[in-house]
C-alpha cells in the first residue's frame, strides 16, 4: 500500500465516523424535534471536507483509480446522501416559514398572517432588543410625523423601518451616544470572559460630552427647527426605559 | 404593480441587466478568432450590467442631481443600438453557449457530472426560496446603511436631499458607495415597489455567477468533470450557504459578497491577462476592479492590492516586454479610475459625520503601543480561520500551498494571486492595528466578513494549485 492509499484509507475511516455521527445527530434531532443547527453543522462540515478531499484525491484517470482501490460508486452514493441531508436540513429551516413562502409563491404578500409577522418580530427582538417596542410605536405614529430619537448606537437601525417618517437626532447626541454606546457595550460585557477589556490601546475618537443643560437647549432648538411632534427614546442598554410619546 | 408579477419582473430585471452587460462586453474588441464560453461571458456580462446601471444613475445624479428610471431605459436602448454596428473585432460569434459535453476521458464520470450539476442547481433554487421566505431583515449593515439608501433613492430620487445632507437626520455612513444601493433601487423600479424579499435574490445571483466563473476557471486548469466537482464542492460546502444566505450575504442589499465577487472576477481576469497577454482580459479586469471601488469602502483596499500585485508582476516581466506591459498597465489604471470616478465623486460630496478617523491614529506616539495589539489580532485571526464551521481547512490548505510553491515563487504565474491575498491580509491587519475602536469589539464584529472579501481568490488559488499538481501527477504516472 503506497502513501496515498494509506492516506485515503485514513480519510475513509474518518469519513465513516463523521458520516455516522452526522446521520445519528440529524435523526435524533428529527425524532426529538429539537433542532440545533450548530451541532449537526460541524459534522456536515467535517464529513464534507473528508469525502470531497478523498474524491478529489483519487477521482482521476483509470490508472490513478486502480492505484488506490477507489470505490467510485460508494463515494457517489455517500456524497449524495450527505448533501441530500444537508439540503433537506436547510429546506426544513425554510419551511419553518412556509406560510410566508406559500404566500409569496402565490404572489400575494397580503396573505401573510398576523401570527407570522408577530413571530418574525419576536425573532427579531432576540437580535435587537426593543424591536417589539419599535413595532408597537410605529403602529401609533403617523407616516407624516417628525420624530426626535433619543437612543444609543443601535438606534440607527430603526431608520429603515421608521421611513417615511422623518427621524432626527442631535448631531452631538449622535456622536456622543455612539461613542457612549461603544463603551457601554464593552462595559456591559466587562464580566464576560469573551469580551474582556484587555485592549491596551483603547484611545477612542475624542469627544467632549456637553453638559445636560447644553444638550437640553440644543434639543429644544431641534424640536422647534424641525417641527418635531413625536419622541422615541430607544435604548438597547436599558430596554426597560424605552418609551415613545406625542409632544405636539 | 400586482405583487403576482414580482417574480416575473425580477426575471425581466436580471435579463435586462445581463443583456446590457453583454452589449457593453461586445464593444470590447478582441481577436476575431477568439471564442468565449457562456460560463465566462455570462458572469462578466452580469457584472458589467451592474456597472452600466450604476454609472448611468451616478452620472444622472452628478449632472441632473436626480435619478430617473426612464434615463436607464433610454440609455439601455441606445446601448442596444450599438449592436447594429458590426466590425470583425466585435464579432457576435465570439460568444458561445454552454459546452456541457464531456470529452472521451470524462465519459466514465457522466453520472457524477450530471448529478453534481443537478445538486448545484437545486442548491441555488433552495437558496432563492430561502431568500424569499426569510424572516425580516436582521442584518445591521444591510438594513441601516445599504438598503436604506435604496429606499431613499426610490422615494426621493436623489441623494441631494435632507435625508443625506442634514446632519440632524439619522442616517449613518451617508457617504458610503452607491453601486449596490442603485442595483436594489433599479430592481424596485422594475417591480414598481420596494420589496425586501426580491432584493435578497441579488446576492444569490452573485453566488450563481461566481459558481459559473469558478467552473470556467477550474475547467481551464483541470477538465470539465473535475471542474463540476469543484463547483459542487464549493457550492454545497455548508459555510457557502451561510455565507451567501445569512451570515455575510443575504439580507437586504448587503455588499460584502458583491465586493468579494467583483474582486475575484477582477483577479481571475488579470491572471488570464498575465498568462495570455490579451488586452481583452485586461480591459475587463480593470472595469471590474473599478467596481470594487464603488461597491464598498474596503474596495479601496481591493484596488490597491490588485494594482500592487500587478506592479510586482510587472517587475518580474522580461526586459523586452516591460515598456509594452507598462503601457497596458497605465491604460488599465485609467479605465479603473474612469469607472470609479462618478461613484467616488458622489461619495466625496456626501458629509462624513461619524466615521472613525483611522488615519489620524497613525501617529508617532501611538506607535509605542501598537505592538500590544498583535497578540489579540493573531489569536483572533487563528481562532477565526480554525473554526470548523467556517472556511477552516481552506486557509490551512492555502498555507501549505504557499509553502510548497515557495521555490521559484516570483517566477510562477500563481504569484500574482498570492501577492493579492497576502497584501490584502496585511492591509486588514494594519487596519486592526490602528483602529480607533475597541479592538476586541472591532475584530469580533468584522474579521469574518473581511476575510470573506478575498476568500474567493484563495479558493481560485487552491484550484489553480490542484490543477498544476494534477497535471504534474498525470505526466509522471501516465
Amino acid at each position: 500500500m503506497n502513501l496515498r492509499a494509506k492516506f485515503c484509507l485514513f480519510l475513509d475511516i474518518l469519513g465513516v465516523i463523521c458520516g455516522v455521527a452526522l446521520i445519528a445527530t440529524l435523526f435524533s434531532n428529527w425524532i426529538f424535534y429539537r433542532w440545533n443547527f450548530d451541532f449537526p453543522d460541524r459534522f456536515i462540515q467535517a464529513a464534507f471536507i473528508i469525502f470531497m478531499v478523498r474524491v478529489l484525491l483519487t477521482l482521476d484517470y483509470k490508472k490513478l483509480r486502480r492505484s488506490t482501490d477507489f470505490h467510485y460508486d460508494t463515494y457517489v452514493i455517500v456524497t449524495v446522501l450527505v448533501i441530500g441531508l444537508c439540503m433537506w436540513h436547510s429546506l426544513y429551516e425554510s419551511m419553518h416559514h412556509a406560510t410566508r413562502g406559500v404566500a409569496i409563491l402565490r404572489g400575494s404578500f397580503a396573505n401573510v398572517s398576523d401570527e407570522v409577522i408577530s413571530e418574525e418580530v419576536t425573532n427579531l427582538n432576540q437580535y435587537y432588543p426593543n424591536y417589539q417596542f419599535l413595532h408597537a410605536a410605529l403602529r401609533e405614529i403617523p407616516e407624516d410625523a417628525n420624530i426626535a430619537l433619543i437612543g444609543d448606537m443601535r438606534g440607527h437601525l430603526i431608520t429603515y423601518d421608521v421611513y417615511p417618517r422623518k427621524l432626527y437626532m442631535l448631531e452631538e447626541a449622535q456622536i456622543v451616544l455612539n461613542k457612549n454606546a461603544m463603551e457601554c457595550y464593552a462595559w456591559k460585557h466587562v464580566d464576560d470572559p469573551i469580551y474582556p477589556l484587555t485592549d491596551p490601546f483603547a484611545t477612542y475618537t475624542p469627544y467632549e460630552p456637553k453638559s445636560d443643560e447644553e444638550v437640553q437647549r440644543l434639543f429644544k432648538e431641534m424640536i422647534e427647527e424641525k417641527d418635531i411632534d413625536w419622541v422615541i427614546c430607544y435604548s438597547t442598554i436599558y430596554p426597560e426605559k424605552s418609551f415613545f410619546k406625542k409632544i405636539k | 404593480m400586482n405583487p403576482a408579477f414580482f417574480p416575473f419582473m425580477t426575471l425581466v430585471y436580471f435579463a435586462v441587466l445581463i443583456a446590457t452587460g453583454w452589449a457593453v462586453l461586445r464593444l470590447i474588441p478582441s481577436d476575431e478568432k477568439e471564442r468565449y464560453p457562456a460560463e465566462l461571458w455570462l458572469p462578466v456580462s452580469f457584472a458589467l450590467g451592474i456597472a452600466f446601471q450604476g454609472i448611468v444613475y451616478m452620472l444622472s445624479l452628478l449632472i441632473l442631481r436626480q435619478v430617473w428610471f426612464p434615463i436607464y431605459i433610454m440609455s439601455s436602448l441606445v446601448l442596444f443600438g450599438t449592436l447594429f454596428y458590426k466590425h470583425p473585432r466585435l464579432s457576435f460569434a465570439r460568444f458561445q453557449g454552454f459546452d456541457l459535453a464531456l470529452g472521451p476521458e470524462d465519459k466514465q464520470y457522466r453520472i457524477l457530472y450530471w448529478l453534481a450539476w443537478t445538486m448545484v442547481i437545486t442548491m441555488v433554487a433552495v437558496l432563492i426560496f430561502q431568500a424569499l421566505t426569510f424572516t425580516m431583515n436582521i442584518y445591521y449593515d444591510g438594513k441601516s446603511i445599504w438598503i436604506y439608501k435604496s429606499k431613499l433613492l426610490f422615494h426621493e430620487h436623489t441623494i441631494f436631499s435632507e435625508a443625506f445632507l442634514d446632519p440632524l437626520r439619522v442616517h449613518y455612513h451617508r457617504d458610503y458607495p452607491l453601486l449596490m444601493p442603485i442595483a436594489n433601487y433599479n430592481l424596485y423600479n422594475f417591480l414598481g415597489a420596494e420589496s425586501d424579499d426580491f432584493v435578497r435574490i441579488l446576492n444569490i445571483v452573485f453566488l450563481m455567477f461566481f459558481l459559473l466563473f469558478l467552473f470556467h476557471w477550474s475547467a481551464r486548469f483541470t477538465n470539465r468533470s473535475l471542474a463540476t466537482l469543484i463547483v459542487f464542492f464549493f457550492a454545497a460546502y455548508p459555510y457557502t450557504w451561510y455565507w451567501a444566505r445569512g451570515g455575510i450575504g443575504i439580507t437586504n442589499g448587503d455588499v460584502d459578497f458583491p465586493l468579494a465577487c467583483f474582486a475575484a472576477f477582477s483577479a481571475g481576469l488579470y491572471y488570464f491577462y498575465w498568462r495570455e497577454k490579451k488586452l481583452y482580459y485586461l480591459i475587463l479586469a480593470s472595469i471590474l476592479c473599478g467596481l470594487c471601488l464603488v461597491t464598498k469602502k474596503e474596495g479601496m483596499v481591493a484596488f490597491a492590492v490588485i494594482y500592487a500585485a500587478n506592479g510586482l508582476k510587472w517587475l518580474a516581466t522580461p526586459k523586452n516586454q516591460k515598456v509594452v506591459v507598462l503601457k497596458h498597465g497605465l491604460m488599465a489604471l485609467g479605465i479603473t479610475i474612469l469607472v470609479a470616478a462618478p461613484g467616488s465623486i458622489l461619495s466625496a460630496m456626501m458629509p462624513n459625520l461619524y466615521d472613525e478617523k483611522f488615519f489620524d491614529m497613525i501617529r508617532p506616539e501611538n506607535l509605542d503601543f501598537v505592538h500590544k495589539r498583535y497578540p489579540i489580532i493573531i489569536s483572533e485571526f487563528i481562532g477565526d480561520v480554525s473554526r470548523v464551521d467556517k472556511w477552516s481547512f481552506f486557509w490551512y490548505f492555502y498555507l501549505v500551498i504557499v509553502i510548497l510553491s515557495i521555490r521559484n515563487w516570483f517566477a510562477r504565474g500563481s504569484f500574482f494571486l498570492d501577492a493579492i491575498i497576502i497584501l490584502w491580509m496585511t492591509a486588514y491587519t494594519i487596519v486592526y492595528i490602528f483602529t480607533p475602536l475597541n479592538l476586541i469589539f472591532h475584530i469580533t464584529t468584522s474579521l469574518g466578513r473581511l476575510l470573506g472579501h478575498f476568500f474567493p481568490i484563495v479558493f481560485l488559488r487552491i484550484v489553480l494549485f490542484y490543477g498544476e499538481w494534477r497535471t504534474m501527477a498525470l505526466s509522471k504516472k501516465l
